[in-house]
């Protein structure tokens, strides 16, 4: 009988130490402050048919087609709770490969310069002057390939961001974003020498927004 | 009353599933800034938490007849407490992202403030924040029929669409059976059952998708109303995640790697006729505690 109330006790005990510490098990619903971080990207697809001995394309690509506003929405950040946007990365790929299996650019460069873009007269009109933005890369197209990271340049990357944040204080109705385009210029040693080469490829800037959501959390 | 009291339950047991996942839908968007295996180490906690609790407060007895009516319907209610290691990880580069510097960036329920990592030619790479959760708590509610042959059977079941709102949409489905092994023996000092319980927890159908099997031996001996019980067994997860990459609007899929953990439980019932009172500690995954309470025999 003894034995048995002691058993009993010990059973008690342990039922009350299990709901007693279980502040874990009342729920309770907080609104918190979560940083999130949206990101795009802006990509180019470049022809390179016919070029011989030496890769050396221009092309113009306008940053306002990166619809921030679009970006923020799909991640359900307000505008005006955005900290900051900035350029993570450059990558690069082959999406059609060069007839000749041995067919490789080396030392290749790109350079970008910020301006302006007339669609209908097609005419760049620069505001800066061109700094290096990807240098010293080299590449294989024989193949397709996958997302390859570019080996990127500080000043080309200031540049970036600084059109970013243009077109974020446009988004926050700071005022309009103005030479929003780069004109950006390959370089590059096209092997083997004297045959053209005929191979596509694709190059795409990376940019991610951090702004502020406020979310209903249980703990 | 019996109804009253009945329909409660159950309301409660609807109310605190509905609590279970963080934030479903801002989860899908934290993740869509990162690459598969960036997710895979942001989600990481959820993994041991979501084995922990729901492979708790199964089963709360070893005592099963061999013939005869058994019913209970109730709700259990599961939490356990993260570590502070689990709080971060250790993110890799993405593809056109190269770090100057490692860092350690919030897991889903580490800090809410994001992290900066700075890269080659001045770039910046930017790591959400958690919800800054210290517990997770899970909720199900449960229904055991029985006893043909000393086996009575064990569901749980439940799925809630909360719409745009943050909790999101959830399903879960859990399917088991105990089976008395007391039964075979003569004067047997206590009671005891093998038990084995199949889970599937669904959170907005494919945004977390996690498998879970438990298989336990319980004993527990009858003290008046009160009935002790430990369970010695074994836990399984299996879990995947599936969101869309914002920047690319491409599905990524993520299969975590299956993980398998010894699950020890020391707990207590008390019966009140018609209403039964769990409260148990678990040691598993993580170790944590449940409480239940059910309806029935």
């Amino acid at each position: 009988m003894r034995k048995n109330w002691l058993f009993s006790l010990l059973a008690l005990g342990l039922t009350a130490l299990t709901v007693q510490g279980g502040c874990v098990i009342i729920p309770e619903v907080k609104t918190k402050i979560v940083e999130l971080v949206a990101s795009g990207t802006a990509c180019d697809t470049l022809d390179t048919t016919g070029d011989l001995n030496m890769h050396d394309d221009f092309d113009v690509a306008d940053l306002s087609n990166l619809d921030i506003q679009q970006i923020l929405e799909d991640a359900g950040i307000d505008v005006s709770d955005v900290d900051s946007v900035a350029v993570f990365g450059i990558t690069y790929k082959t999406t059609q490969p060069d007839s000749r299996s041995d067919r490789e650019i080396v030392n290749g460069n790109v350079t970008v310069t910020r301006g302006s873009y007339n669609s209908g007269t097609q005419v760049f009109t620069p505001s800066t002057g061109a700094v290096d933005v990807i240098t010293n890369f080299n590449v294989l197209v024989n193949s397709v390939t996958t997302d390859q990271t570019a080996p990127v340049s500080a000043g080309g990357i200031a540049l970036l961001n600084q059109i970013l944040n243009d077109l974020l204080n446009e988004a926050k109705g700071l005022g309009p974003a103005s030479n929003t385009a780069i004109q950006y210029h390959v370089t590059g040693v096209s092997n083997p020498q004297g045959i053209a080469t005929d191979f596509k490829w694709r190059i795409c800037v990376k940019i991610n927004i951090k702004g502020k959501v406020e979310v209903d959390v249980v703990e | 009353m019996m109804v009253r009291m009945l329909r409660t339950a159950l309301l409660a047991a609807l109310a605190f599933t509905a609590y279970a996942p963080p934030a479903a839908a801002q989860l899908e968007d934290n993740l869509g800034s990162l690459t598969g295996d960036n997710a895979k180490g942001y989600l990481n906690p959820l993994v041991d938490g979501l084995s922990a609790t729901m492979n708790s407060s199964v089963f709360h007895t070893g005592r099963i007849p061999k013939q005869g009516v058994m019913f209970r319907v109730g709700a259990q209610l599961m939490g356990v407490n993260f570590d502070d290691g689990d709080r971060t990880y250790t993110p890799t580069d993405p593809p056109g992202f190269t770090g100057t510097g490692s860092v350690k960036a919030p897991t889903v329920i580490g800090d809410t403030k994001s992290v900066s990592q700075p890269g080659q030619g001045g770039t910046t790479l930017y790591h959400p924040g958690g919800f800054d959760i210290g517990e997770f708590a899970f909720a199900a509610p449960q229904l055991s029929i029985g006893s043909i042959a000393g086996t009575m059977a064990t569901i749980r079941w439940i799925s809630i669409d909360l719409g745009d709102s943050d909790l999101g949409k959830f399903d879960l489905f859990g399917l088991g059976a105990q089976h008395s092994i007391s039964q075979y023996f003569q004067d047997a000092p206590f009671d005891m059952a093998v038990g084995a319980f199949y889970q599937s927890f669904k959170i907005a159908d494919t945004l977390v998708d996690a498998k879970t099997w438990h298989f336990d031996v319980t004993g527990s001996k009858s003290f008046s109303i009160l009935q002790p019980y430990v369970g010695i067994g074994f836990d399984s997860i299996d879990m995947k995640s599936e969101y869309t990459d914002n920047a690319t609007a491409s599905t990524i899929s993520v299969d975590f790697d299956p993980q398998s953990n010894f699950h020890f439980t020391l707990g207590s019932e008390a019966n009140f006729k018609i209403l039964q009172l769990y409260g148990e500690l678990n040691f598993a995954a993580q170790t944590g505690v449940a409480v239940g309470l059910s309806f029935g025999n």
